[in-house]
């Protein structure tokens, strides 16, 4: 049985409420979608919440997929629950920015970065010295293993533009290890 | 990456960039891809698939039982609404009604004005109601005239008394 005959019948089985076949997504894209978390974030603890979260809504939306590519529309689910995580994160910030100011207890020292940099490797580093968009483009590209006229459309940026983030991305990714 | 995604990416390059251009961009890319694969990233920890997995059947039973809950309220939400229907939709009483009710008094009703002769029931109970009523008229009698006769009784022995009295 092809992979994507195999691929179909576990979706259908998801779509009927079998927990086992969602067992098996799971057990199929778990590492893919952690990865791409991780890559993103830098932080185990947090990719592990990202990864639950994304399951789950996987169980709430599977009515709504209506074919093609899988892997599109679960990085498209992926890179939603990203981007509330930020929104969320930005609505923390604000919130404690106000609190400090209020209290007065604005330190002289630098703002200690979210992620310990202890926990990051060479290439999460210098990951994040890239603007967030590029990371973005460049990780989803790299873990979600779909077409580049796929990633575009889910962008909604035409492919051009996409196409020199990429590269000029990649090309400074490599110069910051190397350098 | 899949081949076929590498050939459509080649494909795309040479589109926007031309041909010279594209073929370093697409170097550029594939180095950039090597270096993502030489630091992988970890893998997630065996128990948070565990919990996924456990999470996933606890929110699939949940759904299930709203499923459940939300049929069988609108089932009972359409027995009620049918009754209420069948309640309250009734409005003034139609022909078929009227007719219905008029069946119950009996066809002599109609055909007679003494219907007390032509019914075998009605005679029965007319006549148990004539002597229930002569029952009643007499005891109505009987309770005028037997207090009364009993206080001229009284009177009349009282006033032989009192003659009796007076003459000493």
């Amino acid at each position: 049985m092809s992979s994507s005959v195999e691929l179909a019948r576990v979706i259908a089985g998801c779509k009927s409420g079998d927990a086992d076949c969602f067992a098996q997504i799971v057990d199929m894209y778990a590492g893919r979608c952690y990865g791409y978390f991780y890559r993103l974030t830098g932080d185990r603890d947090l990719s592990d919440e990202l990864l639950s979260e994304l399951f789950i809504r996987l169980v709430q939306k599977i009515g709504s997929y209506k074919g093609g590519a899988f892997e599109s529309w679960l990085f498209r689910i992926a890179l939603n629950i990203f981007h509330d995580h930020l929104r969320g994160k930005q609505r923390q910030r604000k919130l404690l920015d106000a609190r400090r100011t209020e209290l007065e207890l604005e330190s002289d020292e630098p703002r200690q970065s979210d992620i310990s940099a202890e926990k990051l490797d060479k290439l999460q580093v210098h990951l994040n010295r890239l603007d967030g968009d590029t990371r973005e483009l460049i990780l989803l590209r790299f873990y979600s293993e779909m077409s580049f006229r796929e990633i575009a459309e889910m962008r909604a940026e035409p492919i051009g533009t996409a196409l020199s983030k990429l590269h000029r991305g990649l090309r400074k990714l490599r110069e910051f290890m190397e350098g | 990456m899949e081949d076929h995604a590498r050939d459509n990416l080649k494909n795309l390059l040479q589109q926007f960039f031309g041909a010279a251009d594209a073929k370093r961009a697409d170097a550029d890319i594939q180095a950039g891809d090597r270096l993502l694969g030489e630091y992988p990233a970890p893998m997630p920890e065996r128990e948070t698939i565990l919990r996924i997995k456990k999470q996933i059947a606890a929110t699939i039973w949940r759904r299930r039982r709203i499923a459940q809950t939300l049929r069988r309220s609108a089932a009972v939400a359409a027995v009620i609404a049918f009754a209420l229907i069948g309640l309250l939709g009734r409005g003034p009483a139609s022909r078929t009604d009227m007719f219905h009710a008029a069946a119950i008094i009996p066809a002599a009703i109609w055909d007679s004005d003494n219907f007390t002769t032509t019914d075998v029931d009605l005679v029965y109970f007319t006549g148990e109601v004539h002597q229930i009523e002569s029952q009643l008229q007499a005891l109505n009698t009987a309770d005028d005239e037997a207090p009364g006769s009993t206080v001229e009784d009284l009177e009349t022995e009282l006033r032989q008394i009192e003659t009796e009295l007076s003459k000493g």
